[in-house]
């Protein structure tokens, strides 16, 4: 009996080690995450920075001294030029062309290489435009009052509805869209880039997400879909400059910002299912791609 | 379906009718202090061997030639008998043995019912509830589904579970049956304890594979948990104080030899669980849980009995809070007094009559309509109220949301016993159900004019109907086999699912007390479990099958040897292959919570596999009794669109898994016992790194470049169960001092459960905000006390 208490005795002394709270960090092999704002007629730019723990330890490297390459159809394309920071908080380095930008049909391939990290590689192929019928007109006029919870301060404004209409045909194969709206003051700031993307509201469709959607409820059959844009009277110039545009992109992009929206969404509820990372950028993470549009320019005067 | 299910039965009957032919010894077994059913007793003809085991109420029949016998009874922890006579026609003997808590001397001189190299079943475990009663356990509180937790192949999940997860399982794959009839959340305090008061248990067996054809509805276990009928000899009571709960016991004759009665009842204090429970839950306003066993049993005569059961156990648990600021608020200084309560209540309610008839010497049937019950209601109030210091307003903004999951069964089986003779044990029947969801119904309503009210999910109402027929046949002396199907209809909104289950279970015996085993099962589940979080939180959502999501499916295959030692020790080896269909889990980013779009549309549907092999040892009589397990095991789960389409392991895929318990009785005071158990950590989904990102169209351009705001850190998880938390292992034990003054037996018991304070992950918190991990863990060392008088 003596020698059973005293084996449980040594067994509890042994494992009776000091406890910690913290638990030690899972992540510490950091990965080139890459992000994407590339579209057909457009020069390529690309984002990159390096990611970090998700418990704080580590800095973050923008990686400006990155060497970025393009590659199209397996050709050497172009190195891309560092451009600066990003001003936002996650201060992402910049890469552009100035001459390059993808084209429908071709298989593109970037590399990104930085010392200290393996090299980050992404691939896609750029999908065709698909042409549709679009129209932008206008809804109704809404009056409403807003009050400033802070101030008590109360405005009346107008609200102005207008409907947007996609009208196409879903070609053979798995295709995925994007319907995008962007206003300009002129129609030059289309071409220089001083563009404001606008909310399309689709209240019927659950299977759109932020204006995305595959084909698998449309697949080769001819549609139309409808959306809202609210515009308010009050805040705009006596007239505005629309391009409506049917974006297609690469199941990669698809299935990337998919889960990106969900997990963004996810992380501020803690009951929620987490949402696994997907990303076509072999030893790194985020999005090599770009959108091919089809689009049109309406001009809106107001009444 | 019906008329096919008559037809089954007649074939049966007429087919076994054929096998009555020499004369029939049956009756029943009881222990002779209560007259409690002795279920699995064993009753061999010694002079051929032949024998057979008493079914759940203790009754048999054993055919022998018209000549005289001499049969023996025995069961586990009770005294042998030997009856000797002469058989002429047909005999009914009812024989009562003698428990050996009775002897003078501990030791106990019985066997056990069949031992595992002779039974044809793989993966069946058969705890005797006295080995149930010593095992320690948390709080002191005996517990009888922790103790299947022990077994090889079997586990909880996390830290305090009573889940039953089997051989890779989820936890709604185990059938948890109290007397034959389902019941659906078996736990307390977030499954801290089972519903069970174990004083009013009679018989427990777990079935993890080679599944009988009587058995159906869920894909990897069966927890068969027999209460008991009451003492019907004397009046009797025995009173239990722990530290957490208490319990009482009161049973009886009504009428001497035909009526019984027997009332359970367990209630909680659970202050001393506050600051724990707070680690999970927050501050805690109050927390309760009870629970109620009643059963009366009448014997009308010889061949015909009646059961009425019934059980109420729930749990009630309110989290309150207040607090008060003072804000500036248009301008104006106010005071902003803020005030919530939330509610959480589950609750079984389970009904049942049951009636038994001997319909002759070889065939007895039990009929048993029942009522099973689960209702879970999660209530949220929250208050605001706000005064306004200069101009002396106010403002007040309510707010409710409640959360109910509801599922009520009714249903009627009959099942049929035929013994024709010692070559054939034949079991057949039929059942019918009516299952009604409520499936995670919210709404919502308050002042804010934000608020609507919703309500997504629609009452769901199905029905299921069931036939099996089994056989245990021995073929020959070497070889023996239990062969079944099991049939099922479910209809569900229209659609009807039919499934043909065989199930087929082989031993053939070698010398030495050896048998190899092999088994293969198909199993289908039509009712499942949503799971939102690891934590057992009752939120888990009991849905049916719809016309789309299509019923679970299994097969399993098992293979393993058995061999019994010394006629008192039992080892086993086990190997198993399982694979599982139609799956389903929430879908990524979805939460149990919303209510923007009903539970179907936020599920996938997938599929699994476990395989792995089982060593277990197992001692049931003498001074030093236990067992001992280890699991070697892979889980895994594959869905299209989780975890990017790639096989993953399950939470709780466990490679490496050792539990022991031994109970050791010194003298007739004092008995001793330990539990040691280890497991490899459980596989959880954490973030791994995050990296920057924005959303597909940034909202603005100036200059061609995108807008500068739309940047965002994205959480990287790099798949599901993509870390291990650290092993689990605890240390208990248990001293228990008996002694007995005039017509009163008294019994102290001392336990520590995690007695070398190890602090066991529970689950690993992540916070957003300062992206850090904690590790939380349940319960350091506790030590208990209990004390018990009965007489």
């Amino acid at each position: 009996m003596k020698r059973v208490v005293f084996i449980c005795v040594l067994i509890a002394l042994a494992a009776c080690k000091d406890e910690f709270d913290v638990f030690e960090v899972p992540g510490k092999d950091f990965k080139i995450a890459i992000q994407s704002f590339n579209e057909v007629g457009h020069p390529w730019y690309i984002q990159t920075a390096v990611s970090k723990s998700a418990a704080p330890i580590g800095t973050l490297d923008s990686l400006a001294n990155a060497v970025v390459k393009i590659y199209e159809d397996e050709k050497f394309v172009e190195q891309l030029k560092f451009s600066g920071m990003n001003g936002h908080f996650v201060h992402p380095a910049i890469f552009r062309s100035s001459t390059n930008s993808p084209r429908p049909g071709h298989e593109y391939k970037i590399t990104v290489e930085a010392p200290g990290y393996p090299m980050a590689i992404g691939t896609y192929k750029q999908p065709e435009p698909v042409p549709a019928e679009m129209t932008f007109k206008f809804h109704s006029r809404q009056r409403a009052s807003y009050t400033n919870l802070e101030t008590g301060e109360s405005f009346i404004t107008y609200r102005m509805a207008y409907e947007v209409t996609f009208t196409f045909t879903d070609p053979p194969g798995e295709n995925f869209y994007d319907f995008n709206l962007e206003s300009a003051a002129t129609e030059e700031d289309f071409a220089k880039g001083n563009i404001s993307s606008e909310l399309l509201y689709d209240p019927f469709n659950s299977n759109l997400m932020r204006g995305m959607t595959d084909d698998s409820q449309i697949s080769e059959q001819r549609v139309t879909y409808k959306f809202f844009y609210f515009g308010y009277e009050a805040q705009m110039s006596q007239s505005r400059w629309f391009r409506i545009s049917l974006r297609t992109m690469p199941a990669e992009q698809f299935k990337y910002s998919s889960k990106l929206i969900k997990g963004y969404l996810a992380s501020y509820d803690p009951y929620s299912q987490p949402v696994t990372t997907y990303t076509n950028v072999e030893n790194g993470l985020g999005i090599f791609s770009a959108y091919t549009p089809y689009s049109k320019v309406v001009n809106v005067t107001f009444e | 379906m019906v008329r096919n299910c008559l037809l089954l039965l007649l074939i049966v009957g007429f087919y076994t009718d054929l096998h009555a032919q020499s004369r029939t010894i049956n009756g029943y077994v009881r222990d002779q202090a209560n007259g409690e059913s002795l279920i699995g007793a064993t009753i061999v003809d010694t002079k051929r061997g032949k024998g057979t085991t008493s079914n759940t109420f203790g009754f048999y029949s054993l055919s022998v030639p018209g000549d005289s016998v001499v049969l023996s009874y025995s069961f586990v922890g009770y005294s042998s008998k030997r009856i000797s006579l002469r058989v002429k026609n047909d005999t009914s003997i009812i024989v009562t043995l003698q428990g050996g808590r009775l002897l003078d001397e501990v030791t106990v001189t019985g066997e056990r019912a069949e031992k595992i190299h002779e039974t044809s079943r793989t993966g069946t475990v058969n705890l005797p509830v006295t080995q149930i009663k010593k095992v320690p356990t948390f709080a002191g509180e005996q517990d009888v589904l922790k103790a299947l937790q022990l077994l090889p192949g079997v586990s909880g999940g996390n830290e305090g579970s009573s889940n039953i997860l089997v051989r890779g399982g989820t936890p709604d794959q185990t059938l948890v049956l109290m007397d034959g009839v389902p019941i659906y959340n078996p736990t307390h305090v977030y499954g801290l304890f089972s519903s069970f008061n174990p004083d009013a248990v009679n018989n427990v067996e777990l079935v993890k594979s080679g599944f009988p054809a009587r058995y159906g509805g869920r894909l990897s276990g069966i927890a068969d948990i027999t209460l008991r009928e009451g003492n019907s000899n004397r009046f009797s009571a025995q009173a239990t104080a722990g530290v957490l709960a208490s319990r009482i016991v009161l049973e009886g004759p009504i009428a001497k030899g035909r009526t019984s009665f027997l009332v359970s009842g367990r209630a909680s204090y659970l202050t001393i669980m506050k600051p724990y429970l707070a680690d999970i839950v927050g501050s805690i306003d109050g927390y309760s849980f009870y629970d109620i066993n009643a059963k009366i049993n009448h014997r009308f005569n010889s061949k015909n009995r009646l059961y009425a059961s019934f059980y109420n156990g729930g749990d009630h648990m309110a989290l309150a809070d207040s607090f008060s600021s003072t804000d500036s608020i248009k301008g104006e200084e106010a005071t902003v007094t803020s005030k919530f309560r939330d509610v959480m209540e589950w609750n079984n309610l389970v009904t049942s009559l049951r009636w038994n008839h001997e319909i002759n010497a070889t065939r007895f049937f039990n009929v048993t309509a029942y009522v099973s019950n689960y209702n879970l209601t999660i209530e949220n109030q929250s208050s605001r109220h706000t005064d306004f210091q200069p101009s002396g307003r106010s403002e007040n903004l309510e707010y409710r949301y409640k959360y109910l999951s509801r599922i009520n069964d009714v249903g009627i089986k009959i099942d049929f016993d035929h013994i024709p003779n010692t070559k054939h044990y034949i079991r057949y029947g039929a059942a019918l159900i009516r299952h009604e969801f409520d499936p995670g119904i919210g709404a919502a309503a308050g002042t804010d004019s934000l608020v609507t009210a919703v309500a997504k999910n629609s009452l769901a109402i199905t029905t299921e109907a069931n036939a099996y027929i089994e056989d245990d046949v021995n073929i020959t002396s070497q070889l023996k086999m239990n062969a079944g199907l099991h049939t099922v209809m479910y209809g569900v909104s229209g659609k009807t699912y039919a499934g043909i289950q065989p199930r087929l279970s082989l031993r053939y015996a070698l010398p030495n007390n050896i048998a190899v085993k092999a088994s293969y099962s198909y199993m289908q589940q039509f009712l499942q479990t949503l799971v939102s979080t690891g934590m057992g939180m009752p939120t888990e959502l009991w849905v049916p099958v719809t016309d789309k999501l299509k019923p679970q499916n299994s097969q399993q295959v098992s293979l393993g040897v058995a061999q019994t030692i010394k006629h008192d020790i039992e080892i086993s080896v086990e190997g198993f292959h399982k694979t599982m269909n139609n799956l389903l889990e929430y879908e990524e980013g979805t939460s149990y919570m919303d209510n923007d779009k009903p539970w179907y549309d936020k599920v996938e549907s997938g599929r699994g596999k476990s395989y792995g092999v089982e060593v277990f040892v197992q001692k049931k009589v003498g001074r030093l009794t236990g067992f001992l397990g280890y699991t070697l095991s892979w889980n895994k789960r594959q869905f299209d669109n989780i975890n990017n389409g790639e096989w993953y392991y399950y939470r709780f895929d466990r490679r490496h898994d050792f539990k022991s318990t031994a109970n050791f009785q010194l003298n007739k005071h004092w008995d001793f016992s330990v539990t040691w158990i280890y497991g490899t950590g459980n596989a959880v989904t954490v973030p791994m790194s995050i990296y920057a990102a924005n959303f597909p169209s940034p909202t603005s351009y100036r200059n061609g470049v995108p807008n500068a705001d739309e940047g965002f850190w994205a959480t990287e998880y790099t798949s599901r169960g993509n870390y291990r938390m650290r092993p689990y292992h605890r240390l208990d034990f248990n001293v228990n001092y008996s002694f007995t003054t005039r017509a009163f037996e008294h019994r102290i018991a001392l336990g520590c459960y995690n007695t070398y304070n190890r602090a066991n992950p529970f689950y690993l918190q992540y916070t957003v905000d300062n992206r850090r991990f904690n590790q939380v863990t349940l319960f350091p060392i506790l030590p208990s006390l209990s004390y018990s008088i009965k007489f």
